[in-house]
């Protein structure tokens, strides 16, 4: 008790239900039964300082003005009555038809909106100057309580209001720094993210670098698989080539010869003496050897005939000589003398 | 004397551009509704509510199930107000950090319904939300960045970086880089010359101008026929000036480009010109090896085995007093995660720069 903010000589109680008994007097207040003041009607609620304190002056002479404009409607009322009743009402009009306000004075007059002004005289009325009716005070009802407030336990609210304060300042400096940090959270966040994002892009990079790097490597790889497939086909060319060549040198060795000689067979090579030598010369040459020996044929041949005809006369001749020979023998052997002059006879014929 | 107390009159009904939170499951249905009224004063003043509830991943829910991201596509583009569009925008983007908006807004087709106010908008606050909003999109979910091509946006980046204000290239080219995840608007930014644009802003005064055109010439580079056309525009003599570029940013796009367009046969070759240039490449890309930044040293290593396949660069590199120490000291790193990332590519380095035939 000594540590709270307030302390009271009469500790509070709750108030009396009028639900159990409305007496003026409780004759036993051990059995009252509590009830909450917020539904009480005797409680006023809300700001006491803005509320607004009427006095009974005040409500009476309200409660006069009301009366009075209250009587003057009806004083009006019943004029307009009274006049409606004094004139003859105008018949209703016939159906299809309306009735239309017309002026049927001698002298026209302009007509305008101007409500119908009409002045009205009134005095105080002498009731007004009596002595306001002293206030009705009802018969007190309740049960009386006392208290004592000693300085100091009532709401002070330049000592009040400070704990408020301070949370309420508190609270929003907190609230303001918490939604600037957040702030900056979140630019923290959107910044590392954008870091984040060029790292990632960086990568990406780094990745396209070790492709091209693998497709370097790779062309370069097929452009040496390719210069080796050259350089072994450039080899196995090379010798062919050489075996060609060797082969090409050995087979054209004696072409050169050869080919002079079929060239020459085939009289690529026309020497025009040589060739006026067969074409003309020769064939004449041999053309008049050929006369030339048959002639000697011819010529041998009658030589031969006069030969075998010499012959053959020689050989009768020889065998005529023989014959004679033969008589001369016959005739030697008869005549040994005659003989010798046979054998004269045949050397000389010889 | 007693008091007669009068009871407290009933709260009046607060004034309608006086946005009151709905309780629970009722505040998204409800902003959405507010979001979504005629009166101009309202309408700005739950869409400043809407920004603020995005933050909040349940609110966010709440409000995509209530179709706000609709009704904010509408107000985009609708040629609404200044002040609604820019709010629209900005709360768009608010949706695309939360996964389940965003999903909301791939599947109420946002790229496509706030194209013209993204890239044409005489607000230059309402295109600079439709750009994060659209890159947030492009970097959630996969289909994200789907939508963000099928709508049509790589060709119409491709031509609205060079004409977008100094301040906004950035941010185009980003979305721009946030497409080519995608293979076809990788290839509808390369069709719609991609290259000549990233080249021709590599050139800018402004050094995030250049680390974004770095980081999309990088990205355009993923494709094998881009290395060639950017190797034939001479990306490689422009990027090896950029590895000396005072900003982090731009040398560190600037080296990742490289590495992308020197994976080419024809890139490594550009690498040592007919000419001498001012300051040489190689000397370049040594004095990266010593950068304290983590990414920045990594990519070299890359770009170190990149070139080295080249003789002359090789020789070159391994010449140099400076290189191998260098890549030594990677490899002898601390021991972080990081660094064992970085070592691992400065053993690739190594092996590239003592490689012999």
């Amino acid at each position: 008790m000594a540590n709270s903010a307030y302390t009271h000589t009469t500790s509070p109680k709750p108030l009396l239900s009028k639900m159990k008994k409305t007496t003026y007097r409780a004759e036993d207040e051990e059995n009252i039964i509590t009830n909450n003041i917020m539904f009480d009607r005797r409680v006023v609620r809300g700001n006491t300082y803005a509320a607004q304190v009427v006095t009974h002056n005040t409500q009476r002479e309200v409660e006069r003005m009301r009366y009075e404009s209250e009587r003057t409607l009806r004083r009006d009322a019943t004029c307009q009555r009274k006049e409606r009743l004094a004139k003859p009402s105008t018949p209703p009009p016939a159906e299809g038809r309306a009735h239309i306000k017309a002026q049927t004075d001698t002298f026209l007059e302009e007509l305008s909106d101007r409500p119908v002004e009409s002045e009205a005289v009134t005095q105080t009325e002498a009731i007004l100057d009596r002595p306001p009716s002293p206030l009705f005070i009802p018969s007190k009802t309740g049960v009386d309580k006392e208290t004592d407030i000693p300085g100091g336990d009532l709401f002070d609210f330049d000592i009040e209001v400070k704990p408020i304060l301070e949370v309420l300042v508190g609270k929003t400096l907190r609230v303001s720094m918490m939604e600037v940090m957040e702030e900056a959270e979140l630019d923290a966040i959107q910044r590392r993210q954008m870091e984040f994002e060029q790292m990632r892009n960086a990568e990406l990079v780094e990745v396209q670098r070790l492709d091209a790097e693998a497709s370097r490597r790779f062309a370069e790889k097929q452009r040496r698989f390719t210069q080796e497939t050259d350089r072994l086909r450039q080899q196995a060319e090379l010798g062919q080539k050489v075996a060609a060549r060797a082969f090409a040198r050995s087979y054209l060795a004696n072409l050169s010869e050869l080919a002079f000689d079929q060239l020459e067979d085939s009289g690529h090579f026309v020497d025009p003496v040589e060739k006026e030598i067969q074409d003309s010369f020769i064939p004449w040459l041999f053309d008049s050897v050929v006369e030339t020996t048959n002639n000697h044929i011819s010529s041998s041949s009658c030589v031969d005939a006069l030969i075998v005809d010499a012959i053959e006369l020689a050989s009768n001749l020889q065998s005529d000589v023989i014959k004679q020979i033969k008589q001369k023998e016959r005739a030697r052997v008869f005549a040994v003398e005659d003989a010798q002059e046979i054998k004269e006879a045949e050397g000389t014929a010889k | 004397m007693p008091l007669i107390v009068k009871p407290t009159p009933a709260h009046p009904e607060p004034p309608a551009h006086k946005i009151m939170p709905a309780f629970a499951t009722r505040f998204g249905p409800k902003l959405a509704g507010e979001v979504a009224a005629t009166d101009r004063l309202v309408r700005v003043n739950a869409l400043t509510a809407l920004c603020d509830a995005l933050s909040d991943p349940e609110q966010a829910h709440g409000c995509a199930d209530a179709g706000v991201v609709e009704t904010l596509n509408a107000h985009v583009s609708g040629g609404q107000d200044a002040p609604t569009r820019v709010l629209a925008a900005k709360a768009l983007c608010g949706c695309a950090r939360d996964a389940r908006a965003a999903r909301a807004m791939v599947d109420a087709a946002t790229p496509a319904a706030i194209q013209g106010a993204c890239l044409n908008d005489a607000e230059q606050d309402v295109r600079m939300h439709c750009y994060d909003a659209l890159i947030r999109l492009g970097g959630g979910p996969r289909r994200g960045a789907s939508s963000i091509v099928a709508a049509g946006y790589p060709k119409a980046l491709v031509e609205k970086a060079e004409k977008e204000s100094v301040g906004l290239q950035p941010r185009a080219l980003d979305l721009l880089t946030s497409c080519l995840g995608n293979e076809q608007g990788l290839a509808e930014a390369l069709d719609a010359g991609g290259i000549a644009t990233c080249l021709s802003l590599l050139g800018s005064m402004e050094a995030a101008v250049r680390a974004a055109a770095g980081r999309c010439l990088a990205g355009l580079c993923f494709d094998m026929s881009a290395k060639d056309a950017a190797v034939e525009a001479d990306a490689v003599d422009t990027l090896c000036a950029l590895l000396e570029d005072p900003d982090l940013g731009a040398r560190r796009a600037a080296c990742a480009a490289l590495v992308s367009v020197t994976t080419t046969d024809e890139g490594k070759r550009r690498m040592v010109p007919a000419e001498p240039r001012p300051r040489d490449a190689v000397a370049a890309i040594i004095a990266l090896l010593a950068e304290p930044d983590a990414y920045l040293t990594t990519t070299a290593c890359k770009l170190v085995a990149n070139v080295a396949v080249h003789p002359k660069v090789r020789a070159q590199l391994r010449e140099d007093k400076e290189c191998l120490p260098a890549i030594d000291a990677l490899i002898a790193g601390p021991g972080t995660d990081q660094d064992a990332l970085v070592a691992q590519h400065a053993r690739i380095a190594k092996d590239a720069v003592l490689w012999e035939p």
